[in-house]
């Protein structure tokens, strides 16, 4: 990331983003989950031929060698295009980040030119039954057996795991260790015998989570990331990343959202006769979703100047929770008591469209980092309280 | 896209304006006291000394010609340290006034009437809502309530409706037909008076302009995002507070800032301080004095949305001490409800609102 853009720049590289993306086919997304995980997929291997994945990323893994603004730019455009972002965002964003970070070169050349392209998916197992919060307390083990580590145990709420290639697990290595010391990250290719990938279906229908059981799984010493006993660092380094920069992502989806709210009340002169109330909830989400946007600009720069992790991430995240939750409720609101009919349209709105929203944004508390987890981070380390355990 | 020069030239203003802060409680004063004299208020007369009250005013003027982005880190201080006296008036409203007038000469001269050696009252109607007075052949009649630092002896810069439109005009206030009632202000740091004209004589040339040609939306916006910056540093100020006390106080034998039911509170005001921080700094023009109608209110709606919100907060962790009189927390509260109050809260919400749902505008510019 040496590259350096001026304003003239990042405006030359909007508009050649926008002329593409104005004449790219749209993909089609069928409504079952893993048919539109399909075309999700192919959809991330043509924008990366096209050189719009893993902008800011080194030449030699297939990247463009461009800045972190050049990747904002794009993710901006192409949701303002209302096209889909690449579909392996954990590992674009997260796993990614992390290997690129800490793994040696070998590994590197290996995995990060098909990580973007596409040709390999990540997901990330860190949860766990007994681990949610207390994600130190974690108990899959990887044992060493020679050359190899052995891995048995559960994971819980792997988000796209079904399509996925691989897993960046945190695995125990050193019972003996105290609890963040003993802890390591290996990635481990889901494809291998004693993996099992159970689905999840949420409330919102999708089954986009999952459970992954290792059964003594066999992967070579070579794929623990950095060192044995790093995963801990490792793993904060990497909800840095997941907070702070999906949330600059995230944030621009909900303002489309925003955004096609406010035009189908338009288009359908039912903005003329909004309640009072509906109108004042609008304007204030406006400003929420202004505020969030000034709030992730200068993220941004913290993002592009590589100070993450750091507790203003829990801040992006925090952010994120509460105008996303507010944003639907703002919206189902405004339907009124044809809520409850999953296929009417009110307003121009398709009511199963927010409702499917609504279900989803009640997960931006929880994923991540508990909101609860985040404002206790913002406590300790933000503002020097001392510790509450 | 704004330029690196003019955010380090903001941040500069920011630090001086913080530097006579610090200085100010060096020296024993509290900016938010009137002197003791009773005439004036020692934080504003250290601002006008400072020349925050030239930041605005055109060069030509004999003002340093500067923007919003250079005046909003001051008001950032203002509200951190509590600064009384009319400076929303003397540092944006008049400022911003006497660059609109069509006659470079006539401003000049008001200028330096307006300087702020001597404090004048800014009688607005559209700041609390309310009847407009009205200036008919020449006789000012009408009444406005709650004029900040209106009970002082001075000046009245007076927005007034006349048949060709509004109409600025400036008349002493011991003009003979006008009334200076002072009413019991909720803020201790601040006046506050009813101003009643009866048929009060203004002479052609205490009218800033003709009729219809001083545009005041931008006059009022202008104080919308200020009074925005001020409840930014009123926030942040009260958070860092309730945060030092938390490590301090204790019960249970540990500080309450190692709970995380006080934590818990602290990091979301924190988040709150800071969002609304982020929001003006990226609202407020790179250059010049024109605030926009959309960044004015968004600002003024976040400030209603998260400002009030923290320094409540921050009284709730300080416990009971904070609402006593003697410890002056309940300062900085009755200074955010009050700003809060004027030309606007949440309700400008509406019109942004509005502005949204109008048919044909491109709601993506919106945002810009």
């Amino acid at each position: 990331m040496s590259a350096t853009a001026t304003a003239a720049d990042l405006e030359a590289f909007r508009a050649e983003a926008r002329e593409w993306l104005a004449a790219a086919e749209p993909p089609e997304l069928p409504d079952v989950y893993q048919e539109r995980f399909r075309a999700l997929r192919e959809w991330q291997r043509r924008l990366h031929g096209a050189g719009w994945v893993g902008i800011h990323w080194p030449e030699r893994y297939g990247g463009r060698g461009l800045t972190m603004r050049h990747t904002l730019v794009f993710a901006e455009e192409l949701t303002r295009s209302r096209l889909p972002q690449p579909v392996g965002s954990i590992g674009l964003e997260v796993v990614g980040p992390t290997i690129l970070g800490h793994g040696g070169d070998e590994l590197r050349d290996r995995l990060l030119p098909r990580l973007l392209s596409g040709e390999d998916l990540w997901c990330q197992g860190f949860s766990e039954p007994g681990a949610g919060s207390d994600l130190a307390g974690l108990r899959t083990r990887a044992v060493r057996d020679g050359d190899e580590l052995v891995i048995s145990g559960q994971k819980i709420w792997t988000s796209w795991a079904t399509d996925a290639d691989w897993c960046a697990v945190l695995a125990r290595t050193d019972p003996e260790a105290s609890r963040h010391h003993g802890i390591s990250y290996v990635l481990v290719p889901l494809d291998l015998p004693g993996v099992r990938v159970a689905p999840i279906v949420q409330m919102t229908g999708d089954a986009e989570f999952n459970e992954i059981f290792f059964d003594e799984v066999r992967v070579p010493v070579d794929n623990v990331l950095a060192g044995f006993g790093d995963g801990w660092r490792l793993a904060m380094d990497t909800l840095g990343h997941e907070r702070c920069g999906y949330a600059i992502r995230r944030r621009m989806e909900n303002e489309t959202a925003f955004f096609d709210l406010v035009a189908a009340l338009r288009e359908t002169d039912a903005g003329a006769d909004l309640e009072p109330v509906h109108r004042r909830e609008l304007g204030e989400l406006f400003v929420e979703l202004r505020a969030f946007e000034a709030l992730s600009r200068v993220s941004g720069d913290r993002l592009a100047r590589g100070e993450v992790p750091s507790p203003l991430d829990s801040i992006d995240k925090l952010t994120l929770t509460a105008t996303e939750q507010r944003l639907y409720e703002v919206a189902t609101d405004l339907l009124g008591p044809r809520l409850t009919v999953a296929d009417a349209e009110v307003s121009g709105l398709r009511v199963e469209e927010w409702l499917k929203g609504l279900l989803y944004a009640r997960s931006a508390s929880v994923y991540g980092g508990s909101s609860q987890i985040q404002r206790t981070i913002v406590a300790e380390r933000e503002l020097g309280l001392p510790r509450s355990r | 896209m704004r330029v690196g020069a003019d955010r380090e030239l903001a941040a500069e203003f920011e630090r001086a304006a913080a530097e006579l802060a610090e200085d100010l409680i060096r020296r024993g004063v509290a900016a938010g006291d009137p002197d003791p004299e009773g005439t004036a208020w020692r934080g504003f007369a250290a601002a006008v000394e400072a020349g925050w009250c030239g930041v605005l005013l055109p060069e030509g003027l004999g003002g340093l010609g500067l923007g919003m982005a250079e005046l909003g880190g001051i008001f950032k201080v203002v509200g951190r340290n509590l600064f009384a006296g009319p400076l929303l008036e003397h540092a944006v409203a008049f400022p911003l006034l006497l660059a609109a007038m069509p006659d470079a000469e006539r401003a000049a001269a008001l200028a330096t009437r307006l300087d702020g050696s001597r404090p004048a009252a800014f009688v607005d109607a559209a700041a609390l809502g309310g009847p407009v007075p009205r200036l008919d052949g020449g006789a000012l009649s009408g009444s406005v309530d709650c004029v900040r630092f209106g009970a002082e002896d001075t000046d009245l810069v007076v927005c007034a409706e006349a048949d060709g439109g509004p109409v600025v005009v400036i008349v002493p206030a011991d003009r003979t037909g006008v009334t200076v009632s002072p009413m019991e202000s909720f803020d201790p740091a601040m006046t506050v008076a009813r101003i009643a004209f009866d048929r009060v004589a203004v002479e052609p040339d205490e009218a800033l302009a003709g009729a219809g040609e001083i545009d005041l939306a931008p006059v009022r916006d202008g104080l919308r995002l200020m009074i925005g910056c001020e409840q930014s540093g009123l926030a942040e100020r009260t958070m860092e507070r309730a945060t030092e006390y938390a490590k301090e106080r204790e019960q249970f034998g540990r500080p309450i800032g190692s709970f995380q039911a006080i934590q818990q509170i602290l990091a979301e005001m924190s988040r709150r301080s800071l969002l609304l921080d982020r929001l003006w700094r990226d609202a407020v023009p790179a250059a010049g004095v024109a605030a926009g109608p959309v960044a004015a209110r968004v600002v003024k709606v976040a400030a209603a949305l998260y400002a009030r919100g923290v320094v409540e907060d921050a009284l709730q962790v300080h416990g009971g001490v904070a609402f006593t009189l003697e410890y002056d927390l309940h300062r900085y509260y009755k200074r955010v409800l009050t700003l809060q109050a004027l030309y606007g809260g949440a309700e400008l919400a509406d019109e942004l609102a509005d502005r949204l749902l109008a048919p044909g505008n491109d709601p993506w510019p919106a945002l810009a």
